[in-house]
């Protein structure tokens, strides 16, 4: 074999490689999917203080732990849920600051900021020049924040997912014991329950529940192992996407909505917007065979209830049950 | 004159942020952990006290917090950074003799954002600081030693074939980033998001796990390129004529090559994808200094660092939140680029 035709060999080895390796990869990744498996927060309590914050990896070993001397006064939070939550449980003098989202237009607790002193995103040197003793982050703020934050000294709490309403439950009492209100967090849960069961018993059989799909002028629609699915099943509404097969988060086209057809079609919007995302799907060619379209069936919610992972899913599951079964919802004030 | 500028520029940047500190107190602090108090003070949950005093201690812990803890690392991470790719740009300029050669044309950078893509998109990047930085770095090393590869033979490795390879498996690398971002978004926005804002360059919450990160290989860098840089000015009358000079082109190549990547992989792999600054601070610079590279590449890192340090600066205290560092960049170089070409063009239209 001369040297010209061995490195020719050589070089379409070498593309070989990597386009194996880049096929691997894309392989791994589309079967796994995208992951956030970033460290959760627990918190050891004997029902008095001090408490312990106890930051665990994805495999359940423990990281660090934290100490809680006394309930914390200076609370910051960085992201909705964890607002949702906090204004529920701890007076306004205690929180230092909520995510910038708490008051837009889109948070369920815009109304319920007012003395809220400072509204903060993740910038680390914001959020230490509150000198906070209790810090709320997400399971998708990065590793360096909390890196700094905790070497600078702030008790970091890391919040789990939320995947499910048992998830939503956890959270909203770990938030309790974190900050010393574990009575109010147990009542929050409570009131959720009570409302997601009062719709429950309200509910036809399962054979007889129709199917619903949320879509919107983005194309993504949730399937199974969403908390959308189990919003819509405390609703009493078979989740089109998951019947279909579809897990996850995931953007289809027409003629994959024009199979599930579902019975409702699911509109997230304020009162002012419904009827222009019952124009954007009436205009489509495509979707205006489907049967929800034809027959006006529609379901609208406002979007910060759709896309809430705090207690207030329980106004959700009231608010789609109640559109869905108007006969058996009469005069009620959930 | 470029170090003591440079240094005073760092003061001046570390002293300004969202919470006002005074330069005096900023240098005291540095001070401090410069001879020794490498701890800060830190009081996890006090006990609640109210009196003036406790306040001003907390003050000034904090401020000593955000000083050496948040401002202090970024800012050297910016000024390595800014110096790694202006002096990779003035090394890549030089030895493909082209102005308009930049530290990404090899595909460094482009093969350093997909190894951080996947690792933001498997969950690494969450668990801890090390993983992201590390999986860039090999990203981009491993796409050199594979441009390098392709485009060598019989020893030698054209320049034309480099640039070619380079082009071509930075194109791979750039769709591979893009499915990445595809797939991701399908599972898991919020990962999608990350891998958005890592892509367009940025140095917010860097450590100084970071600092050492991009300050050893850019330092290693810079010292060695110093052995090839009377060699790169011969290189600058053409390769047939640096041959007949004595210049062992083969090796002067590889070494650059080499030196240019080691730099380029640290400064991506804790910043981002951060665009220009390797083709506008040498020619920049070339202005003022002259080509001769024993002046230029020492003028380079000092203006690099200062450049970036100062866009930094102004993206940290200035911008709005979202505002990423390699969109302020981008928004400089284009029509710096832009000129360049207007000048290039006219000067071969007037021969």
């Amino acid at each position: 074999m001369n040297e010209n035709t061995a490195h020719q060999w050589f070089a379409w080895t070498v593309v070989l490689a990597v386009v194996i390796g880049l096929a691997a990869t894309m392989r791994y990744l589309v079967r796994h999917g995208a992951r956030l498996e970033g460290p959760t927060t627990q918190v050891e309590s004997d029902g008095g203080w001090p408490r312990t914050l106890v930051e665990r990896d994805p495999d359940g070993g423990v990281i660090r732990r934290q100490v809680l001397s006394v309930p914390p006064k200076r609370i910051v939070s960085v992201s909705l849920a964890t607002d949702e939550i906090l204004v529920n449980l701890v007076e306004r003098e205690r929180i230092a600051a909520l995510s910038t989202f708490a008051p837009k237009p889109g948070s369920l607790i815009r109304d319920r900021v007012q003395g809220i002193p400072k509204f903060v995103d993740a910038d680390v040197e914001t959020i230490i020049a509150l000198e906070p003793d209790l810090c709320f982050l997400a399971s998708y703020n990065r590793a360096e924040t909390r890196s700094i934050l905790i070497d600078s000294g702030v008790p970091v709490f890391v919040f789990h997912r939320f995947d499910s309403l048992d998830d939503i439950r956890t959270n909203i009492r770990t938030v309790g014991q974190a900050v010393g209100a574990e009575g109010k967090a147990d009542q929050l849960i409570s009131q959720m329950d009570q409302k997601i069961r009062r719709v429950n018993e309200k509910l036809p059989p399962l054979g007889e529940r129709p199917t619903a799909l949320a879509y919107s002028t983005s194309g993504w629609v949730a399937g199974k192992g969403t908390l959308q699915a189990e919003l819509f099943e405390a609703a009493g509404l078979r989740s089109a996407a998951a019947e279909f097969g579809i897990n996850g988060f995931a953007k289809v086209s027409a003629e994959r909505i024009l199979m599930m057809d579902p019975d409702y079609l699911v509109i997230a919007t304020g009162p002012s917007d419904t009827e222009h995302q019952k124009e954007w799907l009436s205009a489509n060619p495509a979707l205006a065979s489907l049967r929800a379209i034809r027959q006006n069936r529609y379901l609208a919610i406002e979007e910060p209830l759709l896309s809430t992972v705090s207690h207030r899913m329980a106004d959700s599951v009231v608010q789609l049950a109640r559109q869905a079964y108007p006969d058996r919802f009469t005069g009620e004030d959930e | 004159m470029g170090a003591p500028l440079c240094a005073a520029v760092m003061l001046a940047a570390i002293s300004m942020g969202p919470k006002p500190i005074h330069p005096l107190t900023t240098l005291s602090v540095l001070l401090k952990h410069a001879t020794g108090g490498s701890q800060v003070d830190v009081q996890a949950n006090g006990d609640g006290e109210q009196d003036e005093e406790a306040a001003a201690g907390r003050e000034a812990q904090t401020s000593e917090t955000i000083i050496w803890l948040v401002r202090t690392p970024r800012v050297l991470v910016a000024a390595f950074v800014g110096a790694a790719l202006a002096f990779a740009g003035t090394l890549m300029q030089g030895l493909f003799r082209n102005p308009l050669a930049s530290p990404g044309i090899l595909g460094v950078s482009a093969g350093g954002a997909f190894g951080a893509v996947v690792c933001i998109a498997t969950g690494w990047a969450v668990q801890a600081v090390w993983p992201l930085p590390a999986c860039a770095f090999a990203g981009a090393l491993t796409t050199i030693l594979i441009v390098y590869a392709l485009a060598s033979y019989q020893g030698e490795t054209p320049l034309a074939t480099l640039l070619l390879a380079g082009i071509a498996v930075s194109a791979l690398a750039g769709s591979a980033t893009s499915f990445v971002l595809v797939i991701s978004a399908r599972h898991e926005w919020f990962v999608a998001k990350e891998i958005l804002f890592w892509t367009l360059g940025g140095l917010d919450a860097r450590l100084w796990q970071h600092v050492a990160m991009v300050a050893l290989p850019t330092t290693f860098a810079i010292v060695a390129s110093m052995f090839f840089l009377r060699d790169l000015n011969i290189m600058l009358l053409g390769e047939e004529q640096a041959r007949t000079l004595g210049v062992d082109t083969p090796r002067l190549k590889l070494g650059l090559l080499g030196i240019v990547s080691l730099a380029t992989g640290a400064a991506v792999g804790v910043s981002g994808l951060i665009g220009f600054v390797g083709l506008m601070i040498p020619h920049l610079l070339r202005m003022m200094v002259g080509p001769d590279h024993r002046s230029l590449v020492p003028a380079s890192v000092f203006g690099g660092a200062i450049f970036l340090v100062v866009t930094d600066t102004f993206v940290r205290c200035l911008g709005p939140a979202d505002l990423r560092l390699g969109i302020v960049t981008g928004a400089l170089g284009a029509p710096f680029f832009l000129l360049l070409l207007i000048k290039h063009r006219n000067q071969a239209i007037h021969l």
